[in-house]
């Protein structure tokens, strides 16, 4: 039979099973594609397939002021989940009898959850903010209630409300904007961040690390398991330089006058600020869902459309005409250039006439007159006649050489967003303009009215610069900032930026004549018992309303240990409106000795800063 | 006795040198034993991993390994038994397949809307896996009959009328999926028994006509548009689906031929007349079987077809099914995820994951390094099934070795290509792989039949 072995047909089997070759090595092909060379991509769609995560928060670091007091902390909050694992659909009616009786809500509600989980077999949350005894009664329990659990989730309080309200700021849902710019990881519509102040500032430090539950879910989106639990890392704790005593004083008495306004208080020489108020302020808590700690019980969204704008830090953010005690700058400049001396005197009919008879009128604030002044007097009653003959006799570029010393008209760099350059005028600002500076510009620019522009922080500032006798330091408003565990991440020095080089004369004289203005002059009201305090007055004068009232002050005078300004909106007059507000700051200051316990801060200071 | 120096040495223990138990164990085919051995093994592996989502995974391999037992059995006794006894029978085997395709039609159980199992009991098996191989033996044995006169039209006419009365019952069924094996049967066997090319061209064309419709229409029922605005194309349309558009094209077209036939005769253009008439046969019967088809195709059917075309118009559905699959192969990486511990087969993701896709899970939890090695083991199963072919000692044992070769590599190419993401799901299993005790009984005995021309592949009678 050997006859039928055609060649042709073993031909045909070798082409046929060649083709078959072929198509098996491209299907080995296909297979390394996806499985090698395609695989870790395959892998990761595959995970996200079969994973789903279930998020959990991590507690934000503390906020704290120089005392250790808290400003921000975190409150336990109970979560309940129920997770239908491994359980068949119960219907006992003890079982919803006994959760809808500690959870406090409806059956029917209670039962229309549950069928939810049952229905998809995934987790959910049951309820959140429980109080402590209804979770100790699911615990006591739990044998009756399978598939509920407890979890404590660190919830964010600011205990002191108010307080430091526009220093610490507030949280927020996550928006997507943020989101593109964090890119972090997570269940994105959970997450707080911070939005205003310490709080959005150092948002990665207080942030921590956020955990959660990993689950197997299957194709139907049942969770199975729980693969494994990512542990929360709390984030780090910032001590903040503020006194919550001096703030709380301040925030009162503005509180007190009703009229919005600002206060700040540094201590002069390293520049931590020590208050740092702005009234209204608002109830950070009221951002918090659920919160118990909240004493404002408006919306966030009533408080965010309210005229008297409470988010609006008037601090560092608003600007004034600086009035009165723009004097301080206009003395001192005239004292260095030797155009005066403390005992050469002026006459104050009550007003001063431009360019002889006929000119323009300029009106000391007191119609009557003050009569016959020296500079000691003129800064103690605030005698603008006075400062006219001044200003004429010095010219305005020493006075505005003088106010860029004291670092006015620039921002001071606080790490705060939305800081206020001020101003100062000068001659140049009119160059190839249609208008030049005249002499009626330089009378009302030595009284500081004008277009003088000041935040309270530089009049704070700019008082401070007096009380250190010229040291110009960096205002600042945290100390450190420290992990959980005690381990201290960052500290933060003072900085001495400048030196304002005054002779001794002048800067004798100052203190000398400010103490005066509190002692018998326009600022009494501020006076404190047993403390020697150097202040000064301001009116600003308003077109569009009433006069604003300015205040700074530093106290004691041989030793100064806190250096501030306050300020009250349309408050008329700085020693009827803004002086007592002082005075209770000061006084609050004072109430226990102002030792600044800080005895490493002293050994970062600069060796001259002494 | 030269062979003998050959044999291992314990079958030298058997006394009588040339009796048939020693010469079984000597020619023994033990490459092709051992691969199809170690793919049934992998597949108990892959059909328990699979089962386990079901929680049913003891009685899953508890009933393929039954059907590995008959299996077996009947391999041994396939490969025992001449196969040269089916070459003397065709009619008898013709007569047992359509009957067997018959009797399913009445006394048949309805799965997914097809009447294709016999059940007895806890068993059930599907006729078309038998009648597949019996058409291979038929065929092989016509052709083997007819050695030298396979060009002539009459001889090629008698394959194509038996693979069409099977396509005919089983679309009775109607199984589409169980048709498409015996095309490339029909082919590769009529190839090799020597069919000329043109017929073998004619035969692909009125494949490609009838598959092109099915195709054509199923596009077109994706585009609405293209059917609503252009006339000639809503037209087409229709005629592709059993409607009054349909009568028309086809009367009109055996008009035309008739025509043809009439003018050309009177031209005595005839060798040139016969190919053109022909050609348009071909279109005329390519269309209307695809018509038939298009109409019989069920709406899941249909669906996975236009899934091919566009797998992202039904992502959660029959599109899912594919892009779940090629996720699960490719998530396996080189080494795998570990043996039962799969993700996407254990949690639901894969579909059919016992059965048609069965090869992902493999791929999923062995990782490359095993599923390479399984696509090596097909090919090395078809590669012996060819050699056997060669090496057979008669022209009826060439074609039917041939035939089977021809079967296993369609159900491993197509199955592959499928789970891949190349080819539309055609819900065809993986053979030795795939769940499913008459397919494996059905490959077993086919293997056996394999074994047997191979054991037999020297002249002694």
């Amino acid at each position: 039979m050997e006859s039928f072995r055609l060649s042709e047909a073993e031909e045909r089997i070798k082409i046929v099973a060649l083709l078959f070759f072929i198509f098996f090595c491209f299907l080995l092909f296909r297979l390394f594609y996806l499985q090698v060379i395609r695989g870790e991509s395959f892998k990761k769609v595959a995970e996200a397939n079969r994973t789903a995560l279930f998020f959990e928060r991590a507690p934000r670091g503390r906020i704290i002021d120089r005392e250790e007091k808290i400003l921000a902390d975190n409150n336990p909050s109970f979560v309940v989940f129920f997770a239908p694992f491994n359980l068949k659909n119960e219907k006992q009616e003890t079982f919803y009898a006994l959760l809808s009786s500690i959870l406090k809500l409806k059956e029917e509600d209670l039962k229309l959850k549950l069928k939810g989980a049952f229905k998809h077999g995934s987790m959910i949350r049951l309820a959140e903010h429980l109080s402590k005894d209804s979770a100790f009664s699911i615990l006591e329990h739990r044998p009756e209630l399978p598939g509920v659990s407890i979890v404590t989730e660190m919830q964010r309080r600011y205990p002191q409300g108010r307080a430091a309200s526009h220093l610490v700021g507030y949280l927020g849902k996550v928006s997507e904007v943020d989101l593109r710019e964090l890119a972090f990881e997570g269940a994105y519509g959970e997450l707080l961040i911070g939005k205003m102040g310490l709080e959005k500032i150092f948002d990665s430090f207080l942030r921590g690390k956020h955990g959660g539950l990993r689950m197997e879910v299957d194709a139907l989106g049942r969770s199975l398991r729980i693969l494994d639990r990512k542990k929360t890392v709390s984030g780090y704790e910032i001590k903040t330089t503020i006194d919550l005593k001096i703030q709380k004083a301040a925030e009162e008495a503005l509180e007190k006058q009703g009229k919005p306004g600002a206060v700040v208080a540094i201590s002069p020489k390293t520049g931590e600020i020590l208050a740092f108020a702005s009234y209204p302020s608002f109830d950070p808590n009221v951002f918090i869902e659920g919160s118990l700690t909240k004493t404002d019980h408006s919306m966030p969204q009533e408080l965010l459309e309210r005229k008297d704008l409470p988010f609006f830090n008037r601090a560092i953010q608003a600007t004034y005409p600086a009035g009165s005690i723009f004097k301080i700058i206009v003395a001192a400049s005239a004292l260095e250039a030797r155009k005066v001396t403390g005992t050469q005197n002026f006459y104050c009919p009550g007003y001063y006439i431009l360019g002889g008879q006929g000119g323009k009128k300029f009106y000391c604030w007191k119609k009557e007159g003050h009569g016959l002044v020296n500079l000691e007097q003129a800064i103690e009653q605030s005698c603008n006649v006075y400062f006219y003959h001044l200003g004429l006799r010095v010219g305005p570029d020493l006075i505005e050489a003088m106010a860029k010393k004291f670092n006015l008209g620039s921002a001071t760099g606080i790490e705060l967003q939305g800081e206020k350059n001020g101003f100062i005028p000068g001659r140049s600002m009119f160059k190839g303009g249609r208008r030049r500076w005249f002499d009626g510009d330089t009378l009302n620019f030595s009284i500081g009215q004008g277009t003088v522009l000041f935040t309270p922080l530089q009049a704070a500032q700019m008082i401070a610069i007096v009380a250190n006798r010229g040291k110009v330091v960096r205002p600042y408003f945290w100390l450190e900032i420290k992990k959980p565990e005690g381990e201290i991440v960052s500290v933060n020095k003072p900085q001495l930026l400048d030196q304002v080089i005054l002779s001794d004369e002048t800067w004798n004289f100052l203190s000398h004549a400010l103490s005066l203005v509190v002692d018998q002059g326009t600022g009494q009201a501020a006076k404190v018992d047993g403390i020697k305090i150097a202040g000064k007055t301001g009116t600003a004068q308003n077109p569009h309303g009433k006069d604003h009232a300015w205040f700074v002050a530093y106290a004691p005078v041989e030793n100064p240990k806190i250096a501030l300004s306050v300020f009250v909106e349309h408050g008329i007059k700085g020693s009827a409106a803004a002086a007592p507000i002082a005075r209770e700051v000061l006084s609050a200051a004072f109430d226990r000795e102002l030792e600044i316990k800080k005895p490493d801060s002293k050994a970062l200071l600069p060796e001259d800063f002494e | 006795m030269k062979e003998d120096s050959k044999a291992p040495l314990f079958f030298s223990l058997i006394p009588q040198e040339d009796s048939f138990v020693s010469r079984f164990f000597k020619h023994m085919d033990w490459n092709l034993l051992i691969d199809v051995l170690a793919l049934t093994f992998i597949g108990f592996l892959m059909i328990y991993s699979a089962s386990l989502r079901f929680q049913r995974q003891e009685i899953f391999l508890g009933k393929q390994l039954l059907a590995f037992l008959i299996g077996f059995l009947l391999l041994a006794l396939f490969s025992i038994l001449n196969y040269q006894i089916f070459y003397q029978h065709p009619r008898f085997l013709f007569l047992v397949s359509v009957f067997l395709l018959l009797l399913v039609l009445f006394i048949g159980k309805s799965y997914r809307g097809a009447k294709s199992w016999f059940m007895f009991g806890p068993f059930s098996f599907q006729p078309t896996e038998i009648s597949k191989l019996l058409v291979i033996l038929i065929l092989a044995s016509w052709c083997g009959k007819r050695e030298r006169d396979m060009t002539q039209l009459k001889n090629i006419m008698v394959p194509f009328l038996l693979i069409f009365s099977h396509v005919f019952l089983i679309l009775l069924q109607p199984d589409f999926g169980s048709t498409l094996v015996y095309f490339p049967i029909l082919i590769g066997m009529m190839f090799i028994a020597g069919v000329p090319s043109f017929f073998l061209f004619a035969i692909l064309f009125y494949l490609g006509v009838t598959s092109g419709g099915i195709l054509l229409h199923t596009y077109l029922s994706l585009s609405p548009f293209l059917v609503m605005k252009n006339s000639f194309i809503s037209f087409l349309y229709r005629g592709l689906s059993l409607s009054k558009e349909f009568f028309l094209i086809h009367l009109g077209i055996i008009l035309f031929l008739f025509i043809c036939w009439w003018f050309l005769r009177g031209l005595k253009f005839r060798n040139f007349g016969f190919y053109f008439v022909n050609l348009f046969l071909l279109i005329f019967l390519g269309l209307f079987s695809s018509s038939m088809v298009t109409g019989l195709l069920k709406s899941y059917q249909r669906k996975r077809l236009m899934v091919f075309f566009s797998p992202e118009i039904d992502p959660t559905g029959s599109g899912y099914h594919v892009i779940q699959s090629v996720i699960t192969l490719g998530s396996g990486k080189v080494l795998g995820k570990g043996l039962f511990s799969g993700t996407q087969s254990r949690l639901g993701f894969l579909p059919e994951q016992h059965t048609d896709f069965i090869f992902s899970v493999l791929g999923e939890e062995l990782g490359f390094l095993v599923s390479g090695l399984v696509i090596l083991l097909y090919l090395g199963l078809v590669w012996r099934a060819f050699l056997i072919a060669e090496s057979s000692r008669d022209f009826f044992g060439a074609l039917v070795a041939s035939g089977i070769g021809t079967m296993f590599a369609f159900y491993a190419i197509l199955n592959l290509a499928m789970v891949m993401g190349l080819a539309p799901v055609t819900g065809l299993p993986l053979p030795f792989l795939s769940y499913g005790g008459s397919s494996l009984i059905s490959s077993l005995a086919a293997v056996g039949i394999l074994l047997s021309i191979h054991i037999r592949r020297f002249t002694y009678t």
